[in-house]
């Protein structure tokens, strides 16, 4: 296989984008990526979006983005995999890259979230669950979060203030992100006197729905260096896991299994540990989310995430940044591009190109996606080249 | 999203009567499956009807049609058998359930569907005291 490198990135700001349709916001983001880039042709591009169907009545993103961007009749494909649409997109990428398939690939991903109200939406999010077995009893997302978080709250006495500092944490973050959806701190008080959403979660605990794009550019390590004058970015890990559709039918609620064995398969790749890794960018569709996903990276023992978050071992200056981007939380969570976006965050953090949340000189960063309560998980590790 | 009858009635054996499946090994399966893990076989089986909470949640924002029934209690279930269903916990104040708590299953209707409010029924759990 041949190591493969991100030499481009692009979005936009994130947020309620009333004026924009979903193939505007996504067009808008690929050329940023090809742009950023320097390149002048794609020979290949995926598309992760959880639900174009649900959301903007529009499936067929394939085509209609290949079109849109006036790149056809270049091969295009939408990848689904619910919230980890974008990490399965990059991995579709990163396979076509290294197999030799392909030289320049766009992996992307968009959603347009705000074409419905928030009852349908709620609707269209609930369908990554088991839509028989969950979705017919009444289960929204935050619900399934919230048994997650009960469960270890009762098993480890994890409390809602840690939980809470989490989103205190990764709204600090966003400030310095001018691409974020919310860039503006939050006081742990607010977090934890917000709207009660599905108890014991808040609404300050919960990704927003958001209106988004993004979009990387991958190509061999070897035509990286004579495109692009950064230093390259390859990635050298990769997992993917899943587990049951249905959280009831898991053993243990308190953990994130898909997203441990994709984190062991990520890390052997790589061969490396999680003491190995500088930071990361996890999936906090809620904060319990990050906590749980921070323990199963294997970054914390299982039961210290929470206190691990307010210890602030995970603040920029901790031992273990995540989410400097400001996460899913305050940076917004526009389903199928989020895990392409934390493909953007880590380049830029390994280019030095993060401005006021730089972290100080990291050498590898890890992306991890999850779709649905866990039924799926990529990693993604990636190191800069000197 | 409305629910076409045949996908209504499809699942009527598992939500009105609880039919389940039960491998060799004594893992249950709900709903039953065409085919188990390890290439285990499996014999027709029916859910226990008691069972506890192992964890549940106060469900404020609803969605869809379930939107005009918030507040409700929703939880994981273990039965009595072992099985394991998502349900509602009905005929309590929401802030008086618990983990552990013992409950019951029973036959309700959860909620009206679409303009012309097909009736959805199925199973929901309400504790016993």
């Amino acid at each position: 296989m041949r190591e493969v490198a991100v030499i481009g990135v692009g979005l936009q700001k994130w947020g309620e984008l009333w004026e924009k349709s979903l193939r505007q916001i996504y067009v808008e983001a690929a050329m940023n990526a090809i742009k950023d880039a320097g390149v002048d042709k794609i020979d290949s591009m995926y598309i992760g979006s959880m639900s174009g169907g649900l959301f903007a009545a529009q499936e067929h993103l394939a085509s209609m983005m290949a079109d849109y961007l006036g790149v056809l009749p270049v091969a295009a494909a939408r990848v689904e995999s619910a919230c980890a649409s974008g990490g399965l997109a990059m991995k579709m990428g990163w396979m076509e890259v290294a197999s030799g398939l392909s030289d320049i690939v766009l992996v992307s991903g968009v959603e347009k979230m705000t074409d419905v109200d928030g009852d349908e939406a709620t609707f269209a999010l609930s369908t990554a669950a088991d839509t028989e077995y969950e979705g017919y009893q009444g289960v929204t997302f935050p619900g399934l979060y919230a048994m997650m978080a009960r469960a270890h709250m009762e098993k480890y006495g994890t409390t809602i203030e840690q939980l809470s500092h989490v989103s205190v944490k990764n709204h600090a973050n966003a400030v310095h992100n001018p691409d974020a959806q919310y860039p503006f701190e939050v006081t742990l008080d607010a977090v934890l006197n917000s709207t009660p959403v599905a108890d014991p979660l808040r609404l300050f605990h919960c990704s927003p729905l958001t209106d988004g794009a993004a979009a990387v550019i991958l190509c061999p390590l070897d035509m990286a260096k004579s495109i692009s004058n950064r230093p390259p970015v390859v990635v050298t890990g990769m997992g993917h896991a899943t587990d049951t559709i249905a959280l009831h039918s898991r053993n243990d609620f308190t953990c994130i299994k898909s997203a441990e064995i994709a984190a062991k398969q990520a890390y052997a790749m790589a061969g490396v540990g999680p003491k190995d890794i500088d930071f990361a960018e996890v999936h906090d569709c809620f904060s319990i989310a990050e906590v749980m996903v921070t323990e199963a990276l294997g970054f914390f023992e299982a039961g210290d995430g929470g206190a691990a978050a307010e210890r602030g071992d995970t603040a920029r200056d901790g031992s273990k940044p995540i989410n400097t981007s400001g996460g899913l939380k305050a940076k917004g969570h526009p389903v199928g591009a989020t895990g392409v976006a934390q493909i953007i965050e880590v380049s830029r953090q390994l280019w030095g190109e993060a401005g006021g949340r730089q972290l100080e000189n990291p050498k590898r960063g890890l992306a991890q996606n999850m779709g649905g309560s866990g039924g799926s998980s990529l990693v993604h590790i990636l190191e800069v080249r000197s | 999203m409305k629910i076409r009858s045949p996908r209504y009635w499809r699942e009527t054996p598992q939500r009105y009567r609880l039919e389940a499946a039960k491998t060799e090994s004594g893992k249950i399966y709900f709903p039953p499956r065409e085919t188990y893990p390890g290439g285990e076989s499996a014999e027709p089986h029916t859910l226990a009807d008691t069972g506890k909470v192992l964890t549940y949640t106060v469900i404020n924002v609803g969605p869809g049609e379930y939107a005009d029934e918030a507040p409700y209690a929703l939880g994981i279930i273990e039965l009595a058998d072992g099985a394991r269903i998502t349900a509602q916990i009905a005929d309590v104040d929401p802030t008086e359930v618990k983990t552990g708590m013992d409950v019951k299953v029973e036959f309700r209707k959860l909620r009206e569907e679409g303009d012309e409010g097909l009736l959805c029924y199925g199973y929901k759990v309400v504790p016993v005291w």
